[in-house]
């Protein structure tokens, strides 16, 4: 795999040492895993009156941005969504604050509408943003470089409104110079604390909030986002063809993120009493990357770790040989990525012993037991038709015209030498490429223009020829996922039962096998129970005794789905006992009986590129 | 010379305290609670200037000044018979880092007077925290005007005290037509607008103006539209390293042989070095001070300031601005016989005139601004000839098309700068 | 008639200012998938030592550019050995933010030795009168050197045995490496090649804009956006985005004001991205 493709490269660092489910209640759960969060507000909130001035705004600051370090731990180190803009949904939500502040405070004497506005505001702002992104289906690196583009964008813009036209009811816009007299934090009337904040009230404040947000976002991340979250992360590929329309997915991600870091902004603005466009710069966009890569981007409370120790080393660096931040955290930062490139807590939380780590026990994430078999012998067999189906790539025309009924048996093998199209073919049955001409349908309704997970939703199954499963996931995420995924699912132990992996239900994906782990593919398209089902060469790396595995598999899958299975091995499809579709430049050359197509002069002319004398 | 010792960074012993703090965790703080305070024989003061960052070369010299103005004030025998104990702040050339500063000067309860800031903005994010705080903000650099807080008081020039010899003059000796090239920010703007106000009245016209935002360098079309506009002079308000790019542009294109160029902000830093002879030559700009004026208190700063910094490079309008800052608020206090603000105040717009190396400077006290000389010069092999001088001229108490400013009338309560309607 | 030639001409300048300061960073993405954000540092690098060459040795321009150049490959390379040759197999953003701490510090170190502001050099060659317009004729010396650049870059990428190396073990590094191709020396070779290029640009710029440390930020926004929307066809598609983000740019420059220039400059990049999200030349059959 080209190491920083543009591809879908997802990064894989174990994010969690171990997921396993759990039968104690819900609620003790809960109190276990937030006790350790909670304990640090009420200490740091015991604490915090006692603090010197100085020290009390300096605390403040970096609880700003450690909650926008937490919307980016989040977006890129749970989601795989890389931002390099998270900033520019900073300074909205800070901006915001500053304009609602503005204008509300002196009729109501508080702030809280100013920092609800300024989350609001944000999360609509990522929303805009993340639609232009994720369905114009941009890259890793590129979505990187659009958000750095459109916080740059904002910065220049914003740089230039210096003139007295530029103001939103009573706050001027004010350019370069930004806006300055804000009103800083202060509850409302009822609350009975009338004015702005004093500092140390202000740290008390900022402590609670980062304290919700934390455990916001944590029981988020733990629950059924938060696996869904983990599969992207994971495998986005594997995700929509288990039927979730990942760009919703990433949109709704995004928009979270956005509003944590527009929380973190209004909180900014509040602290200085002041905005002005540098929170957009360039220096400010590749802070808060820092800020998440030595915390460690797959831990939420790496955010704050990374905050505080980078703003210290900036700080003490500046104390120590005066005027030379930049060397200072420009070393530091060579050090992190050469040294410890997943960041400080996940180094450090491998010395940690595990049974720390196990305390933190997922929430049962599968409520739903799904009925067994649910609806799957009463249904009719599944049908996929495809009528002259054409595709051409530049000059060359893959297909030219392929029709094929598929469904009257159960099972249907294609077959075709090189450049038949095959892998064409299999692509525009899935609904990664579209034909340029033709129709597909699937149990009678026109998918020809529906993307893969939209099919996959509707009951088509389908299996990769490299193993497509979620490496850093239990074998219970997995099917858990899949079982989410689909109307109509079978129950999970069914489906492991049905390929043998029962006893691994524990394991990371990852640590099977590669037979394994095609067969947990299966399992995952099993589970989803769909009536059809592509295989893409299911013998493809296996040894003969796994692979006569398959064979029985699919022979017993067959009673109740319809499979169609692309292949090259022969003796793999002699043992299907099925009709067999052979595609040879671009058409469907022969179809019938395995039987037949061996003895056919033309089909191993074909393969052969001579007449053969010999019989198989 | 003076005990430079003296001289402490506040923010040493806080982070000290700090880190003993964070060392022994929760329970130990509460054994220390209160800041330490001072002792009362001292008088507490501070600066906030960019020591590094792209705009250190304005801060470094600003706070060499402020240390040897606090050193010979020492050395002179002090404020009421007490040390001056100066805390400096090296904001970093960023903007949220005087707000963030100015908050703790505002939380301290020792520190009464802070000189520093070097452009509008930054100036803009201290002010308003100081001023909340009872702190007195002296700002040294020319700016556009439209202060109006009890107490800020603007050391530098004024758009009108800059902006009218330098339209005068470049009337008389360039042409009537004017061109305006200014940086995209407040003073660019407000300066734009005084300049075209200033020009109609001297019998000049603005044939075109532009405003460059501050990361712009390539200015082919600026030139292009100025060529087409054809003045006779331009009037530069452009500001910052890219910025100068312009008048090496301009003068690749060979349009500084027939253009005359006058500028309020050119040379603040060191744009005579940056430049080269050629590109340089001629352009005209007004300040209050220059190294080589000739009058006894000017031979006596540099000599020692030479001394004590020997690699300093030139002092330009702001650090002497410093200078005349710290004495400013030395004569009041003594003359108020107390720090307490109000009365600092109250003896500030009272005062009787200081001078100093740039000559005699009055405090008019309706705009907190001072009289002043204002020199016009040119620049000649990247250094400075005077060659006009006008002595003591007003500040403007007005705002462009908002009105005036009165901090001993009406506006005596006033804690706000005053936004221009052009 | 006149103005003209004076906007023609400001237009190409525009354009071949992004492909020169952009053309280092197209060869270290384009193959090596590497983002070096220190590519602005080393276009000040090459500014900063064209400048204390002329000014304080006395060394001719166009030679002092040539050394130039020469001192950021040295550097690069030093760097390319001792820090980045070690991440290549990490994930692309590590490239991104190891560089990133790298540019911080080559900042840092350029301020501790020239300060923030140090002295130019002036524009040489004069100015051309068209009409009433004139331009400075260095001008036309940039709009050249770009596109000196491109086809120096296209002979090297086609004719030399380095660039056919470079451009298999770009597209195919296993197969590169498993059929001999010193992997290591290709990309010490090619990010060396990338950084001199940089400064070589910097270089080309120094006469026409003031040189200082934080230069490099200045342009940095616009490299980039120019690399990354001309996609794996790293030298026609770099010509044909500066052409694009250029055009676009110099245009509303010219007619509008400088802030739409800077602000139409991203809003082309971001557009084009949308409509093509691998990259101008995401689709083209050609390698180069």
């Amino acid at each position: 795999m080209e190491t920083g493709a543009l591809t879908n490269v997802s990064d894989t660092g174990p994010i969690a040492v171990e997921r396993a489910a759990d039968s104690r209640p819900p609620f003790t759960i809960l109190r276990q895993r937030f006790a350790v969060p909670l304990a640090i507000v009420a200490v740091a909130v015991a604490v915090a009156p006692h603090a010197s001035g100085a020290l009390a705004l300096k605390f403040v600051l970096w609880i700003s941005f450690a909650i926008c370090a937490l919307s980016l731990n989040f977006l890129w180190g749970r989601a795989g969504i890389f931002s390099f803009g998270q900033n520019a949904l900073f300074g909205v939500g800070a901006y915001t604050y500053a304009i609602i502040s503005l204008n509300v405070f002196p009729e109501t004497g508080e702030t809280m509408t100013a920092l609800v506005g300024a989350g609001l505001v944000a999360a609509i702002a990522a929303a805009a943003l993340g639609y232009f992104l994720f369905y114009a289906r941009l890259g890793d690196v590129y979505l990187s470089i659009v958000t750095l583009a459109v916080t740059l964008i904002i910065y220049t813009i914003l740089a230039s409104t210096a003139g007295p036209e530029y103001r939103i009811g009573q706050a001027y816009l004010g350019g370069f110079n930004g806006i300055p007299s804000l009103p800083s934090i202060a509850l409302p009337r009822i609350f009975g604390l009338e004015g702005e904040f004093s500092i140390r009230q202000m740290l008390i404040f900022a402590i609670v909030l980062a304290g919700v947000v934390y455990i916001v976002l944590d029981m988020l991340v733990v629950g059924r986002l938060g696996l869904k979250i983990a599969g992207l992360r994971s495998n986005e590929l594997r995700m929509e063809l288990l039927g979730y329309d990942v760009r919703r997915l990433k949109l709704l991600v995004f928009t979270i993120g956005g509003g944590i870091a527009g929380v973190g902004g209004g909180l900014f603005a509040a602290w200085g009493t002041f905005v002005n466009p540098s929170v957009f710069s360039l220096a400010q966009a590749a802070t808060v990357v820092v800020w998440a890569m030595v915390g460690g981007r797959g831990s939420l409370f790496g955010a704050f770790v990374g905050v505080f120790l980078v703003q210290f080393t900036a700080d003490a660096a500046d104390l120590v040989v005066s005027e030379q931040t930049p060397l200072i955290v420009g070393l530091l930062l060579i050090a992190v990525v050469e040294l410890m490139p997943d960041g400080v807590v996940p180094t450090l939380a491998r010395f940690v012993p595990s049974r720390a780590a196990a305390a933190r026990r997922t929430l049962p994430t599968v409520r739903r037991t799904a009925r067994h078999g649910e609806g799957s012998s009463d249904r009719p067999r599944g049908r996929l038709e495809v009528d002259e189906i054409a595709k051409h790539f530049g000059g060359v025309r893959v297909l030219r015209d392929v029709s094929a009924s598929f469904g009257d048996g159960p099972i249907q093998a294609i077959i075709g030498p090189n450049g038949a199209g095959k892998s064409t073919f299999f692509n525009i049955l899935t609904g990664r490429i579209r034909p340029d001409a033709g129709m597909i349908r699937l149990n009678g309704s026109d998918v020809s223009g529906e993307p893969p997970h939209s099919r996959c939703r509707n009951g088509l199954g389908i299996k990769m020829q490299v193993p497509s499963v979620f490496q850093d996931l239990t074998v219970r995420e997995n099917l858990s996922l899949a079982i989410m995924g689909s109307s109509t699912p079978i129950d999970m132990s069914e489906a492991l039962q049905r390929v043998g992996l029962q006893n691994r239900i524990e394991d990371l994906a990852g640590s099977l096998s590669h037979g394994e782990q095609q067969w947990l593919e299966i399992a995952l398209v099993i589970a989803q129970n769909p009536s059809v089902i592509l295989l893409d060469e299911p013998g493809a790396g296996m040894g003969d005794e796994d692979k006569r595995r398959t064979i029985a598999l699919i022979h017993e899958l067959s009673a109740q789905h319809t499979l169609i299975v692309v292949e090259h091995d022969m003796s793999f499809i002699r043992a299907l006992h099925a009709p067999v579709l052979m595609l040879h430049q671009g058409v469907v050359f022969r179809s019938g009986s395995f039987d037949e197509l061996v003895r056919d002069d033309e089909v191993i002319h074909a393969y052969l590129g001579r007449r053969s004398h010999a019989t198989a | 010379m003076a005990d430079m010792t003296s001289v402490s960074g506040k923010r040493a012993v806080v982070s000290r305290r700090a880190a003993l703090k964070l060392a022994t965790a929760g329970a130990a703080v509460l054994a220390c609670p209160a800041i330490v305070r001072a002792e009362a024989s001292e008088l507490q003061v501070a600066s906030l200037f960019d020591l590094s960052g792209n705009l250190n070369i304005y801060g470094i010299q600003e706070m060499n000044v402020s240390r040897y103005a606090i050193a010979a004030i020492n050395e002179a025998g002090g404020v009421l018979g007490k040390k001056v104990v100066l805390h400096q702040y090296d904001t970093q050339s960023k903007i949220e880092l005087y707000s963030r500063y100015a908050q703790e000067v505002g939380a301290s309860d020792d520190i009464t007077a802070v000189v520093g800031g070097f452009t509008g903005a930054s100036r803009e994010a201290a002010r308003p925290v100081l001023s909340r705080n009872k702190k007195l903000l002296f700002f040294p650099t020319i700016d556009e005007g439209g202060e109006c807080d009890r107490y800020c008081f603007m050391e530098g020039t004024d758009c009108v005290q800059q902006e009218g010899p330098l339209l005068d003059w470049a009337i008389k000796n360039g042409g009537k037509k004017i061109y305006v090239v200014a940086a995209d920010y407040i003073y660019g703007h407000v300066a734009t607008a005084w300049t075209k106000a200033l020009a109609t009245q001297k019998g000049g016209m603005v044939v075109g103006s532009e405003f460059i935002p501050l990361a712009v360098s390539d200015f082919a079309a600026t030139i292009r539209r100025i060529q087409g506009a054809q003045p006779n002079v331009i009037m530069s308000n452009l500001v910052g390293a890219n910025h100068v790019a312009f008048y090496r542009q301009f003068a690749a294109a060979g349009l500084n042989k027939s253009i005359k160029i006058v500028s309020p902000v050119f040379g603040l830093g060191n744009e005579p070095t940056i430049l080269t002879p050629e590109e340089g030559e001629g352009i005209v700009v007004a300040y209050s001070y220059f190294e080589a004026l000739d009058n006894p208190e000017n031979k006596k700063f540099l000599e020692g300031f030479k001394k004590v910094y020997p690699k300093a490079g030139v002092v330009t309008d702001t650090p002497c601005q410093v200078w005349n800052a710290w004495h400013q608020w030395k004569t009041a206090v003594e003359l108020a016989g107390s720090t307490e603000i109000d009365k600092v105040v109250v003896a500030l717009e009272k005062a009787a005139p200081f001078a100093g190396p740039a000559g005699t400077v009055k405090l008019d006290p309706e705009c907190h601004r001072n009289i002043q000389d204002v020199h016009l010069a040119r620049v000649h092999d990247q250094k400075y000839e005077i060659f006009q001088t006008f002595n003591q001229v007003a500040p403007t108490r007005e705002v462009v098309g908002a009105g005036t400013c009165d901090l001993t009338g009406k506006d005596a309560n006033s804690h706000r700068m005053i936004d221009p309607k052009f | 008639m006149g103005e003209v030639a004076d906007i023609v001409v400001s237009g190409l300048a525009t354009i071949a200012t992004l492909v020169v300061v952009s053309a280092g960073l197209a060869v270290v993405f384009g193959l090596m998938r590497v983002v070096n954000m220190a590519h602005g540092e080393f276009l000040m690098l090459g500014a900063l030592v064209t400048t204390t060459l002329v000014l304080h040795l006395h060394v001719p321009l166009w030679l002092a550019m040539a050394c130039a150049t020469l001192v950021g490959a040295a550097v690069g390379a030093i760097l390319e050995v001792v820090l980045i040759s070690r991440i290549y197999r990490h994930r692309v953003v590590d490239s991104l933010l190891i560089t990133f701490g790298l540019s911080l510090v080559m900042y840092q170190v350029a301020v501790d030795v020239f300060g923030t502001t140090p002295p130019g050099v002036g524009t040489p060659l004069g100015a051309i009168t068209v009409g009433k317009y004139s331009f400075p004729a260095y001008t036309l010396v940039l709009v050249a050197a770009a596109l000196l650049m491109l086809a120096g870059l296209y002979l090297l990428f086609t004719r030399t045995r380095y660039g056919l190396l470079a451009r298999a073990a770009a597209q195919n590094p296993e197969m590169a490496q498993a059929l001999g191709v010193a992997a290591k020396r290709i990309n010490l070779i090619t990010f060396a090649i990338g950084c001199a290029l940089a400064s070589l640009g910097g270089a080309i710029m120094a006469p026409m804009v003031s040189v200082s440390p934080s230069m490099g930020q200045e342009f940095i926004g616009q490299a980039f956006m120019a690399v990354v929307i001309a996609g794996p066809a790293f030298i026609s598609g770099t010509l044909l985005s500066a052409l694009m983000l250029g055009g676009v740019s110099a245009a509303l420059a010219q007619s509008a004001t400088a802030l739409w220039g800077v602000t139409g400059l991203f809003l082309t990049a971001i557009v084009v991205l949308r409509l093509k999200p691998t990259g101008i030349s995401g689709k083209w059959r050609r390698g180069l």
